[in-house]
């Protein structure tokens, strides 16, 4: 009897697996893709999620596959670090500045674009982008879209006051327009607000027409939240989930959820980027892998990639294998700091001079050189090492910056100059005799104890305290460290929740955008502290530089960098972070792939459809 | 019987309930805010007014801006209903994500069911009637190591071994990327990622088992009734297998009980080891992206399970022994 149950409890197991492997009915497959050659698995850590459709998601990998299926933009992002346009789908435009101060940028787009399954690409495709973006519609899917504030007639649209998009106009079959606010403009990266996308109209609002009687796009009444709500979230063919119509140089294949594996394979109908590239890699497959086994995954063949590796251990690992001949390596700067951020506007950190002498108190070089086991670097201002406004300057920057080199005489200096010269008892502070310095603020003292919040578990902390708290000393502060939980951190940062700040001190990191938005970070307005403004630093002389360089005109260059440069010696003298270290990240790879050259601007999604499989 | 059933059945409604308010207490009070969290990201895109319109509407979402006995009852009233909420990580419904790594926990978990008892119970008889002998000490040793290692440092041993040094298995996932093939070579394949984490489970939890099967079985064996069948002259088989293992087999029950419940639960260190992405991993990644729904209705899922799994412990033992007698 007993057997007869182990043999039927094997029988059922057995079943149920079977079942299990056969039915994977989550997974999302296109149809299969003709025979492919050349096959290459990106390892990463980060995993990827079902989301292949802007709105929903902002994993990274996710990002790479939707961008390696996008194409035919009309405004790119150039290996060297600029938007232009593209000139594959744009063959011409037209810019004109309107009498009201708005701008009017007129696209004409090339006749011969398909999206992969062979339908024509048309202006409406690129219209509907923009429309569907900004419609009541697409928020009450539960979508988030960044685009269109700054276009003409937004605000109506998208509040659902009007139907028609005034600042879209859909010319002809080829041709349409988007007109920038005057309110928004000048902008330096005026062109980033016009690039735009085509998304197949056919297939996410069939039945749906956009008609334009001189006042605007107008989306026709079939344009509901029920058809997006079928064409887009129907968890087996929803276009959020399964893309099968797109316009990249990669094509939809499969993703399995069971194991967060996804693969795109290349679409034959694409004709090009802006500077040829049409990608030549047959299949592209991005894996799940975990920092402790991704480098053995690499050596064993099981992927082919990893990208975007940091720490000493790793790399040296990846180094190793780079000396027996079974990778290839390229490595780029990080496009961000590990970081200490002040609180500007409470506290002992509220004064420059403060924010300064801590800078002094810490030795950075060998700080970097021991967080990241040499493969980092350090840099002085609000920048990547990899900017092309830095790259084009290093030398000027290097020696105007302030590199704060590890001195407790300018330390001290700056306290002193800061006014931070009595003890306790409102006497002349003595060295040796008194431990904390004190300042007369609104006539009560305030002592030079600055509390710092930091995270368990993080080597940055642990350095922190071991290289600066007891430096400090010295020179008659003190840094009371308090781990908490990230996200209190984070609420303390930005004072959400939070009646009475406490901590003047944080570390974390930052990484920056392609537009970065400095007239945003360092904006005097209260509007814009705790979620953009983190330091809550109220510099007017900053603020005033961050708002001409976004005022510069788009083509003047020079003019741009100049006060760039001016804001980055303000922002070193002021000091609102201290930059730690920028890593060096190491992308390594098998040596059959050539071609591939990443930088911090230029990821893994640019750098592979440049990137051939060699036998 | 049915009156003892209908009893406990009212108690488990009652700890039930006295349990939701005390976890969703608990999970209200952690620090953070899911509403900035859901649109952290995107932050950089959206202009601070976007972003506060896109901020207020995610607080709307999560319901987070309703006073917290009215975010209980909804809450309570939703699971009731079978809507577990938004993941606010995946952006889409919890009860529409939990399906794969679920489906993935229970399918390792079974599997290592299979070759954990048909191991370990043999093994633990074998070593108890063998008290003392050569054969009980090396077995003893061997559990011994396996039961007291970490599980992440025997994981990572069997893939440097079998997978690095001896590339045997693959090292991690659940099936080769970009396979193609029929069903049954799918299922080939998937059995094949499977074999070294099931491997490592059953190597980890091999000491355990065999050591409490052991001792249970010693103590049976010590019994009256043993004597009395062996001085019937029944054979040494019957004595084992049906007045000795049968008279084990209460305490046994308890820990099956504990399995039945891990079946749904997955192991965090196997999962996140081999990227197996089963439920163990989801719960983990839900409680450091603060993802409250996900974790909500996992922890109440297995607070269920417990109390249900009590349950059939509890009746178990009255199968098992005809003294138990419940009322």
């Amino acid at each position: 009897m007993r057997k007869r149950m182990l043999v039927l409890f094997l029988i059922a197991a057995f079943v149920v697996g079977a079942i299990y492997a056969g039915g994977d009915a989550e997974a999302a497959t296109a149809a299969p893709a003709a025979a492919v050659k050349d096959v290459v698995v990106l390892g990463s850590s980060t995993q990827v999620n079902g989301d292949f459709f802007d709105g929903w998601t902002n994993s990274a990998t996710n990002a790479y596959l939707k961008q390696l299926m996008t194409g035919y933009e009309t405004v790119v992002w150039t290996k060297e670090g600029r938007y232009v346009i593209n000139p594959v789908a744009i063959p011409s435009y037209d810019v004109v500045t309107n009498a009201d101060g708005s701008k009017t940028y007129t696209f004409e787009i090339a006749t011969n674009l398909t999206y992969n399954d062979g339908s024509p690409i048309k202006a409406q495709d690129y219209v509907f982008s923009i429309l569907y973006a900004a419609s009541p519609e697409a928020v009450a899917l539960g979508a988030n879209y960044g685009t269109g504030p700054e276009y003409v007639g937004y605000d109506d649209f998208h509040d659902g006051l009007t139907k028609t998009f005034s600042g879209i106009r859909l010319l002809g079959d080829y041709s349409f327009s988007i007109t920038i606010k005057a309110s928004e403009l000048p902008y330096f990266f005026d062109l980033s607000l016009v690039s735009v996308d085509p998304i197949p109209m056919h297939v996410l609002a069939p039945g749906v027409t956009i008609t334009d009687t001189g006042k605007g796009a107008t989306l026709s009444a079939a344009y509901t939240v029920d058809l997006l709500r079928k064409t887009i979230l129907d968890p087996v063919n929803g276009y959020r989930y399964k893309p099968m119509v797109t316009s990249g140089p990669y094509q939809f294949e499969s993703y399995n959820p069971a194991d967060s594996t996804a693969s795109v394979v290349l679409n034959p109908r694409f004709l090009g980027e802006y500077d040829g590239a049409k990608g030549s890699i047959g299949r592209l497959i991005i894996k799940l892998t975990n920092t402790a086994t991704q480098m053995d995954e690499l050596r064993t063949g099981q992927i082919d990639m990893l990208h975007g590796i940091s720490g000493g251990t790793q790399i040296n690992r990846g180094l190793d294998m780079y000396d027996e001949n079974i990778v290839n390596y390229a490595f780029y700067p990080r496009y961000g700091y590990g970081k200490i951020a002040f609180a500007c506007d409470f506290g002992p950190t509220q004064f420059d001079h403060v924010r300064r002498a801590i800078a002094y108190s810490l030795d950075r070089v060998e700080f970097a050189r021991q967080y990241t086991g040499g493969f980092g670097i350090l840099v002085h201002g609000y920048y990547g090492a990899s900017m092309w406004e830095y790259k084009q300057n290093a030398s000027k920057l290097d020696k105007e910056l302030n590199t704060y080199s590890y001195n407790l005489q300018k330390a001290e200096q700056e306290l002193i100059d800061g006014g931070w010269t009595l003890n306790k008892d409102g006497k002349p502070f003595q060295k040796g005799v008194d431990a904390i310095r004190h300042k007369m603020v609104d006539g009560k003292l305030m002592p030079l104890v600055i509390e710092w919040a930091n995270t368990a578990n993080n080597p940055v902390s642990d350095l922190i305290s071991a290289m600066l708290v007891p430096e400090v000393k010295n020179i008659g502060m003190q840094i009371n460290g308090t781990t908490v939980d990230f996200a209190v951190l984070l609420n303390h940062l930005y004072k959400e929740g939070i009646d009475a700040p406490v901590y003047g001190m944080f570390n974390l990191g930052t990484g920056f955008a392609t537009t970065q938005a400095y007239w945003y970070y360092y904006s005097t307005d209260p509007e814009y502290f705790g979620t953009y403004n983190t330091n809550f630093i109220a510099d007017k002389e900053l603020e005033a530089i961050a708002l001409d360089m976004k005022k510069t005109d788009p083509t003047d260059l020079a003019g741009w960098v100049e006060k760039w440069i001016k804001f980055e010696k303000r922002w070193n003298y002021l000091l609102p972070d201290i930059p730690l270290y920028s890593d060096m990240y190491h992308d390594f790879f098998n040596p059959r792939i050539v071609g591939y050259e990443p930088s911090s601007t230029w990821d893994w999604r640019y750098a592979i459809v440049r990137a051939r499989v060699v036998k | 019987m049915l009156k003892y059933v209908l009893k406990r059945l009212m108690y488990i409604i009652v700890v039930f309930l006295i349990a939701s308010v005390l976890i969703f207490a608990l999970y209200k009070s952690v620090p953070g805010d899911p509403a900035r969290l859901m649109l952290e990201g995107s932050k950089q895109n959206m202009k601070p007014e976007e972003y506060e319109a896109r901020y207020q509407e995610a607080v709307r979402k999560l319901g987070l801006d309703k006073p917290l006995p009215i975010q209980y009852f909804t809450w309570l009233g939703n699971t009731l209903r079978g809507d577990f909420g938004y993941s606010i990580t995946y952006k889409m419904p919890v009860k529409q994500m939990i399906g794969v790594p679920m489906k993935n926990t229970i399918m390792l978990n079974v599997w290592s069911l299979i070759p954990v008892f048909a191991i370990t119970i043999p093994l633990g008889i074998a070593t108890a009637v063998r008290r003392g002998s050569r054969f009980d000490s090396i077995v003893q040793v061997v559990t011994i190591i396996g039961y007291s290692l970490p599980f992440f440092v025997i994981a990572l041993l069997f893939i440097f071994l079998f997978a690095v040094k001896i590339p045997i298995f693959p090292i991690s996932g659940v099936q080769t990327p970009g396979f193609t093939g029929s069903s049954i070579q799918l299922f080939m394949n998937k059995l094949y990622h499977m074999a070294l984490p099931l491997i490592v489970m059953v190597f980890t939890s091999l000491g355990g088992l065999t050591r409490y099967v052991r001792a249970t079985m010693i103590e049976a064996l010590r019994m009256d009734y043993i004597r009395t069948a062996r001085s019937k002259g029944l054979t040494e088989k019957v004595v084992i297998y049906s007045h000795a293992f049968r008279n084990a087999l209460i305490p046994f029950i308890t820990i099956m009980t504990g399995w039945f419940i891990s079946i749904f639960s997955g192991s965090v260190v196997i999962e996140r080891t081999f990227l197996w992405n089963g439920m163990g991993k989801v719960i983990i990644d839900a409680l450091n992206q603060q993802d409250f729904a996900v974790s909500l209705a996992m922890v109440m899922f297995y607070l269920i399970l417990a109390l249900v799994g009590n349950l059939l412990m509890d009746l178990s033992y009255g199968l098992a022994d005809p003294r138990v007698k419940l009322d």
